[in-house]
């Protein structure tokens, strides 16, 4: 750490040589990412075809929905039912994060502190179970959850219970499908982060006389941190409008953000109204990357 | 409206689509490309099809109407022959999509019994042939139910102490919706505001006791007591009671439910028209018809096909219901623009 201001940063031109390097990747991003995204921008704006797509036709009442003000030629109140889709799903995707994080830490600070080659095998077996199609993985669960599931025939057969207990269908299995789905996210970017932790300072904070929740919470929690945001960051964005598991796992009966996509799209044939959705989704999510990107920016400054 | 699996489906017709499907190479051999529900036709009869034509078929499928139509809407080339649920073939023929077969002059085009669901646009079935009916009934497990009465939609609106928590409704908003209109004693297809109202108060007082709302592998779940009573398809319930006989039941309830169709029809963009006519006349033989139809336990609108339907299914009631039953099942009509009331209600609904 060096305590004297640092330089000031030179204005750098917008190109740069060797810049062409990044032609391809950036022609993909411009195909795959951001033209789509426009697409579903310019939808939102236009009016509702009756049997789907849309009328070019400026509306911007799919937003007046969304946002819950009342509408007279649509018989429609004040009704924030949409926002509270939001604040739900953000909810459960907020749970999941912190879960995940919690499950997560422990095993990467002991993947980070094993030999070479164990870590790597370590690391391969987290990964593993990408290997599986998520839908496959979200069954598996249904099939552990149920009523004559796994659990419930374990906990029978030692006696603990006599009536199966009500797993599956809950927001509370949703959290838990989710945690398991999104884990290896989290593990992989805390273990970058642990694993480049100088363990001296440990040391260090030790011998200053610091015990160990002060060490965990002065010196561990902000090393790791980029590792957690980043990890916090790509668990949320992906539970937030996960399809699958509120769909399979949340029997459905709680409409979150994926499944009310799906059904603005099919069966109200309401594109426009599902676009908006949409971007306001792809709102929230460039929100996060912000503020992860912020964060790590930030911690940058500080390592210097 | 069989949509088992449809999550698996829609899965793989995302990748489809992602992957430009399907695509029509240009060979001599003759070809036909079927699109249909997910486990809708007897894959033997694809197969004797296939032996007796010579026509290479091969079936694509999906999980819901609107799924389809999007597919068909988006520039799905290369496919011939689509099955829509009635209401769905009349929003097909107004988007111009269908093509015509000329059903009229195919052999036994007189043994279709037009006693049965019609389109408002085909009131002939000349367009489209009537592929499949059957009813949206509740299917229970005996035991789970013993001494309950379940022969009203009561029993999952307003549901007994005992099946709490033990019931499933399809995720479906027309289906659902639809069943409540029903359970108050209006029509499945009300666009009356104030009948909405009440169907969505009649749901929302009932979500609580509900365990889930799917319209996956709900037979499995019955068996295996996860439920004891669901709203589900009657085709694919008959198929989980002929499994276990003993176990589930399957029943229409007496307010009336829905009765649906799914049609056969030829896309107006097929490229392989003489197949698709070769694959009419052969769906609308009798012995055919009848093996198809005893496959998907379903209903057969093919007069002639009837006596060779298995007897099991065609004595039970509940699939083959009498006239008088019949008074009461609701075709899923289109709804046009009205298609928000339901939208709207249905989120309040699941919302909540």
């Amino acid at each position: 750490m060096s305590f004297a201001s640092p330089p000031p940063i030179p204005r750098r031109p917008l190109l740069r040589p060797g810049m062409g390097k990044l032609a391809p990747g950036f022609f993909l991003f411009l195909c795959l990412f951001l033209a789509p995204v426009l697409i579903v921008v310019v939808y939102s704006l236009l009016t509702r075809g009756t049997y789907g797509g849309v009328v070019w036709h400026l509306d911007l009442d799919s937003y007046a929905r969304v946002l819950g003000l009342p509408n007279e030629d649509e018989l429609r109140d004040w009704d924030f039912v949409y926002l509270g889709i939001f604040a739900k799903s953000a909810m459960v995707a907020a749970a999941t994060a912190g879960l995940t994080l919690l499950m997560a830490f422990p095993a990467a600070w002991y993947i980070a502190r094993q030999p070479d080659r164990r870590k790597f095998m370590l690391l391969t077996l987290v990964t593993l179970p990408f290997f599986v199609n998520a839908l496959v993985r979200v069954y598996a669960w249904m099939l552990i959850l149920r009523a004559d599931g796994l659990i419930n025939n374990l906990l029978m057969a030692s006696g603990l219970i006599d009536q199966p207990l009500h797993l599956i269908y809950t927001p509370g299995a949703v959290v838990v499908a989710m945690v398991y789905q999104y884990l290896p996210f989290m593990v992989l970017p805390l273990f970058a982060s642990l694993e480049k932790m100088d363990l001296r300072l440990l040391e260090a904070s030790r011998d200053l006389g610091a015990s160990g929740s002060i060490t965990f919470r002065r010196v561990v929690l902000p090393l790791a941190m980029p590792g957690i945001v980043a990890g916090m960051v790509l668990v949320f964005v992906p539970a937030f409008g996960n399809f699958l598991a509120p769909t399979l796992i949340g029997g459905a009966k709680d409409l979150q953000l994926g499944p009310l996509l799906a059904q603005a799209f099919l069966s109200a044939r309401d594109w426009p109204f599902g676009s908006a959705i949409a971007t306001l989704l792809s709102a929230v999510v460039l929100l996060c990357l912000f503020v992860m990107a912020r964060s790590e920016g930030r911690q940058a400054k500080e390592a210097v | 409206m069989r949509r088992l699996r449809h999550l698996a489906a829609a899965s793989l017709t995302a990748m489809a689509i992602a992957a430009g499907l399907p695509s029509a190479p240009a060979s001599a051999a003759q070809e036909l490309h079927l699109y249909n529900w997910t486990i809708y036709i007897d894959p033997a009869v694809v197969d004797d099809f296939q032996k007796e034509s010579g026509i290479k078929v091969t079936l694509d499928n999906y999980g819901t109407n609107e799924e389809m139509l999007a597919k068909v809407q988006a520039g799905a080339d290369g496919y011939d022959i689509v099955f829509p649920s009635v209401f769905m073939q009349d929003i097909m023929s107004q988007l111009n999509l269908l093509g015509n077969p000329g059903l009229k002059s195919i052999d036994g085009y007189n043994n279709l019994d037009q006693k049965y669901f019609i389109a408002k646009s085909d009131p002939q079935h000349e367009i489209c042939l009537p592929y499949n009916w059957g009813t949206t009934g509740l299917i229970y497990n005996k035991a789970l139910t013993k001494g309950q009465a379940v022969d009203s939609w009561k029993v999952i609106f307003e549901p007994p102490e005992a099946l709490r928590g033990k019931i499933a409704v399809l995720d479906d908003v027309r289906e659902t919706i639809g069943a409540a209109l029903v359970y108050n004693g209006f029509s499945f297809n009300s666009t009356d505001p104030k009948e909405l109202a009440k169907a969505r108060d009649t749901i929302a007082k009932a979500k609580p006791y509900w365990a889930a709302m799917l319209t996956d592998g709900i037979g499995d779940k019955v068996i295996n007591g996860d439920f004891a009573v669901a709203q589900w398809w009657s085709g694919s319930a008959a198929q989980t009671v002929a499994s276990k006989p003993d176990a589930v039941g399957y029943v229409i309830p007496k307010e009336g439910a829905n009765g649906f169709q799914e049609q056969m029809c030829m896309l107006a963009k097929a490229p392989n028209v003489a197949s698709a006519k070769a694959f009419f006349s052969y769906m609308m033989r009798p012995d055919v018809a009848a093996k198809n139809t005893n496959w998907l336990h379903g209903g057969t609108t093919n007069k002639a096909a009837l006596t060779m339907v298995n007897p099991a299914l065609r004595s039970d009631p509940n699939l083959y219901p009498s006239d008088e039953v019949r008074q009461r099942l609701h075709l899923v009509q289109d709804l046009g623009d009205k298609i928000r009331l339901y939208d709207a209600v249905w989120t309040k609904i699941k919302a909540e």
